[in-house]
């Protein structure tokens, strides 16, 4: 924590991007599933960071901020977002013809897979997306209720909730 | 301690494929040339309008150089007028964050309004003055017509969109308002 105080505002925004970047992406594609658009959600989460570091004060943990500021921009585009229109060469491999034979392919049924998951995310409501996504990065109750910014049982009831209608996208899927 | 197999099946799949974070710079700087962009074109108006109404002391520059000026000052004056609260979340919860947008999309829908309508009157007011001196309206004149008419073509997409924003916003207000609702009760129920 110390070494974070020392940092000048580049470093620790540089660090912030190194360390949550992959997190944040992640965040980003729960929100957008077209690739140029999803760059651009991401560009508007950093952006919102940088802006917001010099006024964190620490009243919460750094990554609790981070992913707050991540979710509510997240939210925020959602709101402005026009309906949906993908263009042709963007949509996502899901949605490409799948070739049904066993070949000894498994990093393309992997994808499949991840792809599966992430529809099913992106097409949950947005209070229980949230709860998703921030579940699958590992937030604490305590943590999901800080960045959500509602109560820790709050939390466990969307959660509940959240989980069984990620199932139930999933089997729908599959 | 419970394993739960089902939630690490899902955490290791999200976390499989991850894509790089794009460059902050393009974003700041395309936001930056925009807001410039869209600053110094009405000042050039004012600037160049002015100027003219000044060199030539021709009564309709001079009227044109107002007009841009007036135009320019009623506009801004609204729109910061119908944002009034709805600069900063009142908290940094998912609720108020909706809400803002929401009061966004109202600031925005109303402005799109109030700037098409404002400049449908202008285009009859400068149409009547270009019919009342159609002998000496030069081609500048018939191009700042049409201009005008360009323009508002453009706001009336933007007012169409403004205005398919604020139903998208209102409906994500809402659902969110519905879950916060739901869940606190549910929690109090627990």
């Amino acid at each position: 924590m110390s070494e974070h105080i020392r940092e000048t505002p580049d470093e620790r925004f540089n660090r912030i991007l190194r360390e949550y970047g992959p997190a944040l992406s992640r965040l980003a594609s729960g929100y957008e599933r077209v690739p140029s658009l999803r760059e651009e959600l991401m560009q508007e989460i950093a952006l919102a960071i940088w802006q917001a570091l010099p006024h964190f004060r620490g009243e919460c943990s750094e990554r609790t901020f981070i992913y707050r500021i991540g979710h509510n921009r997240g939210l925020t585009y959602a709101v402005r977002r026009r309906p949906a229109h993908e263009p042709l060469d963007e949509l996502p491999q899901r949605l490409e013809p799948v070739d049904r034979k066993p070949h000894p392919e498994d990093a393309i049924a992997k994808t499949q897979e991840r792809n599966r998951l992430r529809s099913a995310i992106q097409g949950l409501p947005l209070a229980y997306r949230q709860v998703v996504m921030l579940m699958l990065e590992e937030l604490s109750h305590a943590e999901i209720a800080e960045v959500l910014g509602i109560s820790e049982s709050n939390v466990a009831v969307r959660m509940n909730r959240a989980r069984k209608a990620l199932k139930e996208a999933l089997e729908g899927a599959s | 301690m419970t394993i739960d197999t089902e939630l690490d099946v899902w955490r290791r799949e999200w976390r499989e494929e991850t894509e790089p974070f794009p460059a902050l710079k393009k974003k700041i700087r395309r936001q930056n040339l925009r807001i410039a962009g869209a600053i110094a074109a009405i000042a050039a108006c004012l600037i160049v309008s002015t100027i003219e109404a000044l060199r030539t002391g021709n009564a309709f520059v001079a009227g044109l150089a107002t007009g841009v000026g007036f135009a320019g000052i009623v506009q801004g004056a609204y729109s910061w007028w119908v944002r009034r609260g709805a600069w900063r979340p009142a908290a940094q919860t998912t609720l108020a964050y909706a809400e803002l947008a929401y009061k966004r999309a109202i600031a925005t829908a109303r402005t799109t309004r109030f700037s098409f309508r404002f400049l449908v009157i202008a285009v009859a007011l400068y149409a009547g003055v270009a019919v009342w001196h159609w002998k000496t309206f030069s081609g500048v004149y018939g191009l700042i017509l049409v201009a005008m008419i360009a323009e508002l073509f453009l706001l009336d997409y933007n007012r169409r969109r403004a205005e398919r924003g604020l139903e998208e916003s209102k409906a994500v207000f809402e659902q969110t308002k519905q879950f916060a609702d739901a869940g606190a009760e549910s929690a109090e129920e627990r």
